[in-house]
């Protein structure tokens, strides 16, 4: 992400955590630790994107994509 | 109470009959008839009482053709709501054998699931992998052929080492039955057997190999039975076996990692079963009455939404004639409905609220929260996310958005539409009284998944994701590639092995023939002519130039004495024996 996207990011993560905890009674909250943390179900969700869309580029420079007749090269089997 | 009755094998049964008397009945009524067979064979189900059997003696043993409970007839009923589903969207095919593909894949899962004993539970599976890759080879191209046959040749591995897992298991136990398995070498082997099924990693890459090479309504009816089937023998077979929680964990992140780098549609769906039966075979592995539930619920909603998920697709590949991200785009204004009921089975596999996957992939999630296992349900909400990023967000953007290609799709049948509104009810509905749906389950459920908590974490987690996906949409953009999965292992080797071995052993073949065959001619000649071996050498050489008769052919005439000589040899031998006769009458006595 640059910047301009990383600075809006981290702004609606933190108003929204500031209006969820004011706003929202504490039942709403579950009861594994996790939910108890301000902000962790929605920065969870954020860095785990980040996270399974980095992994996936690795893959893929790791030379897990290749050309579609990657196989047809071969003879035909 | 226990109820002997040959009435709750009858569903299977018709499936089968109708698939054998379709081809029979005149070709304008067979899609109806198609439809009708579905809806008996679900209403049949619906009769049935959970207990009652049908038991069949055979040799030494009984075989316990059906057993009637809660569990197998969860899946049953959901079995048969896709066959319809399946039924109405081919509505327009004129291809009747995928019809009858489709009945005894059908027929056969459903006997799967009733099966009591090992022997009917393998003979079912047999079927139900020879059945099904009929609707993968009806696509009718090079690349189907090849993927139906890799198909078949992984189904035919995973049968046999089921067959010994069950031969072993008999054998130790003298028991036919199918119930719950100890950690044995048997139990082993026939898990590794249903494992190729659930497609387990390794072991899956058969079902993205060849499920997006399927016909566009086989696909369907494959999304549905084979890997379902699967996960309901895990959960007779294996219910609380821990291996099975790490595998079905593994399995729901690495599809949603390989579907973010996928291009083809079809692929990424398929992608997402691997994914989706994650979370079922984590549920099974769990064991405990909830994760049953969980597991059978995922299952139920899952086979709803991906068949729909696989309708929508298929829709999309019938008017563009286009399956890859990279060649689709701007088709909102055309198929904005196709749209709309994508998104709808979009929305529930990624467990929006409302929708059926919010309330089946939460009781999952719930059971692991129960057993206090806070790393699964970590790692199943993570593949929750990565769900939602493909087939929620990134494959539609790509196919209804984006670029626009110019596309001119072409008028898609009713029936298409037809069964992807029912599948969309279907889901809503579940959505909206998940009590209603829960009171299908084996065991009585308490969850109530409309809490503040849950509903905020799933909004949360997902409104997240969105704002990622949007800021990083052209970073994750797709590329016009193919994806090396565990298949590798055994495509790439292939052309290898087929020059090393196949045509090794060939030309060794070959090449002893042609010495038999060089041999035998050699024979020929000599008996036509076996002086040639006491004629001089030279004189052989020098006789190949000249003509064939003088070479080859043995004419008696030349070599046999002539008949002047015998007549001179019997007239010589007479005339001494007459003349030593007078020489002894004249002299002797």
């Amino acid at each position: 992400m640059r910047t301009r996207e990383s600075i809006i990011a981290t702004v609606v993560l933190a108003l929204w955590i500031v209006a969820e905890r004011l706003l929202l009674p504490d039942e709403a909250h579950g009861d594994s630790w996790w939910s108890q943390v301000p902000g962790f179900v929605p920065m969870f969700g954020l860095v785990i994107s980040l996270v399974l869309i980095a992994i996936a580029k690795t893959l893929a420079r790791l030379g897990l994509l290749q050309d579609e007749p990657y196989y047809d090269r071969d003879d035909d089997v | 109470m226990i109820e002997t009755t040959m009435f709750s094998a009858i569903p299977a049964v018709l499936l089968f009959g109708g698939g054998i008397l379709l081809p029979l009945m005149p070709r304008r009524i067979r899609s109806a008839l198609f439809v009708f067979l579905t809806i008996t064979a679900f209403f049949l189900l619906s009769r049935l009482e959970p207990g009652a059997t049908f038991i069949l003696p055979f040799l030494d043993y009984q075989l316990v053709i059906t057993r009637v409970d809660r569990l197998s007839l969860a899946f049953g009923y959901v079995f048969m709501l896709v066959a319809f589903l399946g039924a109405v969207y081919s509505f327009h095919l004129k291809d009747t054998s995928q019809a009858v593909a489709a009945l005894f894949y059908a027929g056969s899962a459903l006997g799967v699931v009733f099966a009591g004993d090992w022997l009917t539970l393998y003979v079912f599976w047999e079927i139900m992998a020879i059945s099904s890759v009929w609707l993968i080879w009806s696509a009718r191209n090079a690349r189907s052929a090849r993927a139906g046959m890799r198909y078949l040749l992984m189904h035919l591995f995973g049968g046999l080492v089921l067959l010994a897992g069950i031969l072993w298991h008999v054998s130790e136990t003298g028991s036919l039955l199918f119930n719950r398995l100890e950690v044995t070498g048997p139990a082993a082997l026939i898990l590794i057997g249903f494992g190729v099924n659930a497609a387990i990693p390794p072991l899956h890459a058969w079902l993205v190999d060849a499920y997006p090479e399927a016909t566009i309504t086989g696909s369907v009816f494959l999304s549905a039975f084979t890997t379902k089937a699967a996960v309901y023998v895990l959960a007779r077979g294996f219910p609380g076996w821990e291996l099975l929680v790490a595998a079905g964990t593994i399995m729901a992140l690495y599809g949603v990692v390989f579907a973010l780098v996928e291009n083809d549609i079809r692929r990424i769906l398929a992608y997402h079963i691997v994914s989706q039966v994650g979370y079922m075979v984590a549920g099974v592995g769990l064991g405990t009455e909830t994760a049953i539930n969980g597991s059978t619920a995922h299952a139920f909603a899952h086979i709803l939404y991906k068949g729909q998920l696989f309708m929508a697709t298929g829709a999309v590949l019938f008017a563009t004639g286009r399956r890859k991200l990279t060649d689709l785009g701007g088709l909102a204004a055309e198929l904005q409905w196709v749209l709309t009921l994508y998104m709808i089975a979009a929305l529930s596999i990624s467990s929006f609220p409302l929708l059926s996957g919010f309330v089946s992939k939460a009781l999952v999630i719930h059971a692991a929260e129960l057993e206090h296992r806070d790393w699964t349900v970590l790692f199943l909400h993570a593949a929750s996310v990565g769900t939602f990023l493909s087939v929620g967000l990134k494959l539609p953007y790509f196919t209804w958005f984006g670029g626009s290609r110019a596309l001119r799709p072409a008028g898609l049948p009713a029936g298409m539409y037809v069964a992807m509104i029912i599948a969309a009810a279907a889901n809503i509905v579940i959505g909206l009284r998940p009590q209603l749906f829960y009171r299908l389950l084996p065991f009585p459920v308490e969850y109530r998944p409309y809490t503040a908590a849950h509903l905020l974490e799933t909004l949360e987690l997902l409104g997240f994701t969105g704002l990622v996906f949007w800021f990083l949409r052209r970073q994750i953009a797709p590329r016009a590639a193919l994806t090396l999965d565990f298949d590798w292992f055994y495509r790439k080797p292939a052309p290898w092995l087929w020059r090393h071995v196949v045509v090794g052993v060939d030309q060794l073949f070959a090449a002893a023939e042609s010495a038999m065959l060089a041999l035998t001619r050699w024979l020929i000649r000599l008996a036509r002519d076996p002086f040639a071996l006491a004629r001089e050498p030279a004189h052989r050489d020098k006789g190949h130039g000249t003509a064939r008769a003088d070479r080859h052919t043995y004419d008696p005439d030349v070599y046999r004495p002539p008949v002047g000589t015998l007549v001179l040899v019997v007239i010589l031998c007479f005339v001494l024996l007459f003349g030593w006769s007078l020489v002894r009458t004249v002299f002797g006595a």
